[in-house]
């Protein structure tokens, strides 16, 4: 098909209709100091490292290696926080190359893209065993926004009431993302502690989101503060949302602790960091009613109508925008199916016994390193329970924070993340992450910068 | 088009019939015609609560289309029909039996702006 733009004579007949008099009027709204002009866009060019013209393809990888070896590579990394260094098999990589695969948009058209449903059914059938609870959807875009439509959900099922509570530190982006998202609703955010979620409970609690394990990685017991919110009111919609999906491999499942609904965040099964993104974002629910809300493609299983052969399709989109118009329940109208593909295929090469593997080597290096650190005259761990491959540090003196990120930068090692960077009331915390990919020596390494940062 | 003559009738699809101080409420066998094959239907508001007409009382979602039901007449929910959230098919099959819900009517005279058989036909016709 050719791409035919608009003429002259064209854009001055609609600009008429619309009552403007130029482009740049119909753009007015668009704050003058960003707009690109042809200096501001040469002196951009000067600055990046873009080429100011077109190159030789020769020219062009030369020019593209001398911009990658400006990337800082780390020997090894430390940090998590919702995303996470770990080992990527090569199946994962060969198969999502595979050009059915690699080619391939959104199966709408079942009879040709029987291949691909049946991945993404491989795919939900694997997050729903994870996750313990009966469907999962074929993605969303991250755990964040994940998160903002369980909460959507939620409020469908309790329309009266306008308080979310959050169980456990909540990763701080994700709640940005929700009051954003949610901001028109009027919704009311409420973070409390486990030992006080039964007293924290009113009748305007609409959604409970046990964070699990939370930002600072603590493990928290999911199915005692179900219980404890169901007691009191079995109406509130329990959420766990979940941002390091190997800790399923582990933890009792969120359906097995009664949630209703389970989000997360996946990249963690076999996607790369990629600079925080894009991600792979999970959903699952637990009954029939909650189905039908619950936003995003579902592939079935089902019997041709006429013969005996059996396939795969889409259904249940009656939620969705080209069928509900301005009533659709969700805005979701895409997926990450292709990271999608990456986790299905990541979690198939493990395997159940392959995944739980990895997810106790990530406790038990992650428990070597923060037993290393408990000795060290000034650092206390603040985690109240049991850690899965992240845990907190607070230091009395900041100081020894900033002391132990500029040494292990030093050493070409990615150190903790410091937590006071993104909120002052957390200042002088560390957050440490280990997983399988930080072998012995380096988690030694950086258990003498931290004793050696903290006597200076 | 079945139009039975003992029904009063919406211009939005809805049957209406009357039962002393209560109405019943379904959809016309046109209008589960045009949805095609019901698989659900849910979002119905509180039994007991007050629901006034020309408001949503249910979503019907069918393998093609989403619509809306709503209240005929202004009125108090008294019941709604629980076999269709597990049989929502039963809409397409006998539409006249499948009600969707009762509702103690509070405002007669609006019994008197509902369409007769005759006059939904004719809503139809050119």
């Amino acid at each position: 098909m050719d791409y035919i733009p608009h003429s002259d004579e064209e854009i001055q007949s609609m600009m008429q209709v619309v009552g403007v008099s130029s482009l740049e009027d119909l753009f007015d709204t668009v704050p003058r100091c960003i707009l690109l002009d042809d200096a501001k866009a040469k002196a951009f060019f000067k600055s990046s490292a873009l080429p100011m013209q077109g190159m030789a393809e020769i020219e062009l990888k030369a020019h593209m290696n001398i911009v990658a070896a400006g990337n800082k590579i780390y020997r090894s990394m430390f940090q998590g926080a919702g995303s996470y260094w770990h080992f990527i098999p090569a199946t994962v990589d060969y198969l999502v190359s595979r050009s059915e695969f690699w080619t391939s948009y959104t199966p709408y058209q079942a009879e040709r893209s029987q291949g691909y449903l049946q991945a993404i059914f491989e795919y939900q059938s694997m997050v729903a065993e994870l996750a313990g609870m009966k469907y999962s959807n074929a993605s969303l875009h991250d755990g964040a926004t994940a998160l903002v439509d369980a909460i959507i959900m939620a409020i469908f099922q309790n329309k009266k009431r306008g308080t979310v509570m959050i169980v456990g530190q909540i990763n701080p982006f994700y709640l940005t993302a929700a009051k954003t998202a949610l901001m028109p609703r009027n919704i009311t955010f409420k973070q409390v502690d486990p030992e006080t979620v039964p007293q924290a409970i009113n009748e305007d609690v609409l959604a409970v989101v046990i964070c699990n394990p939370d930002f600072f990685g603590t493990i928290l017991d999911t199915a005692a503060i179900v219980n404890a919110v169901k007691a009191k009111d079995k109406s509130i919609v329990a959420i766990q949302c979940t941002t390091e999906a190997l800790s399923l491999a582990l933890l009792k499942s969120p359906g097995a602790a009664g949630c209703d609904i389970f989000v997360g965040e996946a990249q963690s099964l076999g996607i790369p960091m990629c600079f925080g993104g894009p991600a792979l974002g999970l959903i699952a629910v637990m009954d029939n009613k909650l189905l039908h809300k619950m936003p995003g493609r579902i592939v079935g299983f089902t019997k041709e109508t006429s013969g005996d052969r059996y396939g795969f399709t889409l259904t249940l989109t009656a939620r969705e925008q080209h069928i509900r118009r301005e009533k659709a329940l969700s805005n979701i109208c895409s997926n990450e199916a292709l990271n999608m593909l990456r986790a299905a295929i990541y979690m198939a090469s493990l395997g159940s016994t392959g995944l739980c593997h990895v997810a106790e080597i990530n406790v038990k290096r992650a428990n070597y390193l923060k037993n290393k650190l408990r000795d060290v005259n000034g650092f206390s761990i603040i985690n109240k329970g049991p850690t899965f491959n992240e845990f907190a540090i607070k230091v009395d003196d900041d100081a020894v924070v900033k002391r132990v990120i500029k040494e292990c930068e030093a050493n070409d090692i990615l150190g903790p993340l410091d937590l006071g960077s993104l909120d002052s009331k957390w200042a002088g915390i560390m957050l440490f992450c280990v997983t399988e990919m930080n072998d012995v020596d380096a988690i030694n390494e950086l258990g003498t910068i931290c004793l050696e940062a903290s006597t200076k | 088009m079945n139009v039975p003559s003992t029904l009063k009738y919406t211009k939005t699809h809805e049957w209406v019939k009357i039962e002393g101080n209560t109405a019943v409420i379904g959809i016309t066998d046109h209008a589960q015609h045009e949805l095609t094959d019901i698989v659900y239907i849910d979002d119905f508001p509180d039994i007991g609560s007050s629901v006034e007409k020309g408001k949503i009382i249910a979503i019907i979602e069918s393998v093609k289309a989403v619509a809306e039901v709503y209240a005929a007449v202004s009125g108090e929910l008294l019941a709604i029909n629980a076999d269709l959230e597990k049989s929502p098919e039963l809409l397409n099959k006998a539409p006249y039996d499948a009600w969707i819900a009762k509702v103690k009517i509070t405002k007669p005279d609006e019994i008197n702006g509902l369409l007769s058989a005759d006059g939904y036909k004719k809503e139809f016709s050119p």
